[in-house]
């Protein structure tokens, strides 16, 4: 049943979300909708890790002097293919990555490889774009790769278009060389930062102006960080290790919304720049799916890929009561110290909330659902929670009881809080986002990546003000290369999970009229750089902008 | 008429065998509608100047004193740098005034450019027009402003259903690339 008003409990990050009831407004609402499709009866699947090639020779590109291990190699085919995101429904015309490795034809997964990175061991990754030239219908074949959260020079940073020095798009045919040193930040200034480090990232198209399509295309994938205390392995009791659930136990889990027409095709509306919203709900690039669970813990890398779509998720039994988890991680990586009991998560476009549920209270048979809570009908933002949402994975409890050698251990990555002395020693900056005359400015100007709205020194602090001047629209803000320290939200101490000294961030969720100070120190690596609205209808509505870093 | 469609397709790119690209979506958003040009001349906006056409499409108003008139000479520089082959439309939003002897006027005014159609019609369809080409607020007091109206272009390949939009009065060098980039 639909009721308006907010969620109590588990639900704290914004203090203004009253939103009031908006009229629906979708400019697709004259079109069909989805044709329907049996939820559940799909399994979640994850597509396999990248495998790696023998050593080439890097185009463009070099490892950094401090960079002191062998790198591993990688090729990445960007490819159209068709896949049944739903036994229902045709094949599906998509776009996404394969590993070179395998044929071309036999990679029946939406994502594309899950890279596990190591802490300092390099990769260097070529992609090479096999996207046919005479592609027809929306997205446009021409290539650039973001890896979202990660640390590395601007050249492998997906920078959206040429400028800056950078000729970073490649088109069919084409090849490009990325490198990720996987170093800590602040390895080039003798003090490298190991508080600071990613968990989950992903990589995804970000070509300037059609990043919204080419991405609803299909273009994206996992990659993971692992190191010391992120170990990957549950059983490893070396005294640095977390223990935290891994191997088959470790699931990450892109959620997208989008929709189809009858003959299965991907349906997207091109006229709409305030953010498109599907009626179809996608985890792992299947259509509502199940998956079997043990009765143990689970680690859950939830990533929010949709283009415009907001999420507050529950894990809930069939008659809707809440089960409670552990939240451990943000896509600035796992928290100081996980926040238990919470019962629900929050997400905007390309937010990363990592949480562990233990299965081991329910029962073979039992059944719970991944279930959306967060109305929305427009790409403006989420208008109202609803007592009943959508439920997007169902998870069925298999098998006896089990052993479970995982823990959540009361620290997981601390950090310190930034210091007073260093905020007071700070360079500060403003930017304001609006609306103007139907697309989107940054302190009233459209992106040009020929033009730095800062330039900014090296390894020097910086405090930003991210003002939303109102309007009625969330922006999800991401700025590139750094983590940001969240230090003040509408003047107030932040909600616990974005508060400096317990977590970090690389998305900010403006809502209406908010203002949101953070922290950054770009470290190690001068060049062009941006920060955007990541709902992609907006970021390709020019409300991006290049910085550099000196 | 789905017949023709098909056989316009035919030539679409490869994949799964009987599947035909999604081309047809496009033209029911130009609504069907008949406009008159600064000429005089009656034309179907789809049929005669948006299908098999690259087009660079916005909406104005020769009396606008907000937004229009830096548009219109950043278009026609626009123009100039892409050459021929690509067909610019303008729609008026105040079709009461702006009739064909006043758009063809505006046109010389702003050195528009052979190949460039500036458009009058009625005042209700047009209306609807520029909101199903997603020209619009969502925000009801802000899209009945007219000196609010939206300043941004819709460009596009209609043959390789290749569209996308940018606000006016971006760098004529960087518009041209960017429909450089539809072209192809």
């Amino acid at each position: 049943m639909l009721r308006m008003g907010l969620i109590g409990g588990g639900f704290t990050l914004l203090p203004s979300r009253n939103v009031l009831a908006r009229p629906l407004d979708s400019s697709l609402s004259n079109s069909p909708g989805s044709p329907p499709t049996t939820p559940f009866i799909t399994p979640l699947t994850l597509p396999p890790k990248a495998r790696s090639v023998a050593a080439f020779d890097p185009v463009g590109t070099a490892l950094p002097l401090q960079s002191a291990l062998p790198p591993t190699y990688y090729h990445l085919i960007e490819e159209e293919r068709f896949l049944k995101v739903h036994p229902e429904l045709p094949p599906t015309r998509l776009w996404g990555y394969r590993d070179a490795n395998v044929p071309a034809g036999s990679w029946p997964h939406a994502l594309g490889p899950t890279f596990i990175g190591r802490a300092e061991h390099p990769l260097f990754v070529r992609h090479t774009n096999q996207l046919p030239t005479n592609h027809t219908g929306f997205g446009v074949p021409e290539m650039t790769v973001h890896l979202h959260g990660g640390h590395h020079e601007a050249r492998s940073d997906g920078f959206p278009g040429p400028g800056g020095g950078l000729s970073p798009v490649f088109g069919p045919g084409e090849s490009y060389d990325y490198c990720y040193p996987l170093l800590p930040p602040g390895f080039s200034t003798g003090e490298p930062d190991k508080t600071d480090q990613p968990a989950t990232m992903w990589y995804h198209d970000h070509l300037l102006d059609f990043t919204s399509q080419n991405v609803y295309r299909g273009l994206a994938g996992f990659f993971l960080f692992q190191d010391q205390i992120d170990g990957h392995d549950e059983n490893l009791n070396d005294g640095l290790n977390l223990r935290l659930p891994s191997g088959e136990f470790d699931v990450p889990l892109i959620v997208q919304d989008k929709r189809f027409d009858s003959r299965g095709q991907l349906v997207f509306d091109i006229f709409n720049h305030d953010g498109f919203l599907g009626d179809k709900y996608l985890v792992n690039g299947a259509i509502q799916p199940f998956m079997e669970v043990k009765r143990r813990k689970y680690r859950f890398r939830v990533l929010d890929g949709s283009n415009a779509r907001f999420y507050e998720l529950f894990v809930v039994k069939p008659n809707g009561q809440q089960v409670a988890f552990d939240l451990i991680g943000t896509e600035g990586g796992l928290m100081s110290a996980p926040i238990r009991n919470r019962t629900s998560i929050f997400l905007g476009s390309a937010e990363r909330l990592e949480i562990v549920v233990d299965f081991a209270q329910f029962d073979a048979g039992d059944v719970l659902y991944l279930e959306n809570r967060l109305r929305q009908d427009d790409g403006r933002g989420p208008n109202g929670t609803l007592d009943q949402g959508v439920r997007l994975l169902q998870f069925k409890v298999v098998g006896p009881p089990l052993a479970d050698p995982s823990q959540v251990p009361d620290a997981l990555r601390p950090f310190a809080a930034i210091t007073q002395a260093e905020i007071a020693a700070a360079t500060k900056r403003r930017f304001v986002f609006k609306r103007r005359h139907g697309a989107w400015v940054i302190n009233d100007e459209f992106v040009d990546l020929n033009v730095a709205v800062a330039s900014v020194p090296k390894n020097t602090p910086e405090v930003w003000e991210l003002v939303n001047n109102g309007g009625g629209w969330w922006h999800p803000i991401h700025v590139h290369l750094e983590f940001m320290h969240v230090l003040k939200r509408n003047g107030q101490l932040p909600p616990l999970e974005e508060r400096d000294g317990r977590g970090k961030k690389d998305v900010i969720n403006l809502g209406p009229n908010e203002t949101v100070e953070v922290f950054f120190k770009f470290r190690d690596y001068a060049g062009p750089w941006v920060f955007h609205c990541h709902n992609l209808e907006h970021e390709d509505a020019f409300m991006m902008a290049r910085f550099d870093v000196l | 008429m789905e017949a023709t469609r098909a056989a316009a397709t035919a030539s679409g790119p490869v994949g799964d065998a009987g599947f035909s690209p999604e081309r047809a979506n496009i033209a029911p958003r130009f609504l069907d509608i008949e406009l008159t040009d600064q000429d005089g001349h009656r034309v179907r906006l789809f049929d005669d100047l948006v299908k098999e056409q690259v087009v660079v499409l916005n909406f104005m108003y020769v009396t606008c004193s907000s937004a229009c008139p830096r548009n219109t000479s950043n278009l026609a520089k626009v123009q100039k740098l892409v050459g021929g082959g690509v067909r610019f439309i303008s729609i008026t939003l105040d079709a009461e005034r702006d009739s064909p002897e006043v758009l063809a006027e505006y046109a010389r005014a702003h050195r528009a450019g052979p190949g460039w159609s500036f458009l009058t019609g009625d005042k209700r369809q047009i209306e609807a027009l520029r909101k199903s080409l997603g020209f619009y607020d969502p925000d009801p007091a802000i899209d009945a402003d007219r000196t609010q109206h939206a300043g941004i272009v819709l460009y596009g390949n209609e043959r390789l259903s290749r569209w996308s939009h940018m606000p006016a009065l971006l760098s004529p060098e960087f518009m041209a690339a960017a429909v450089g980039r539809v072209i192809r």
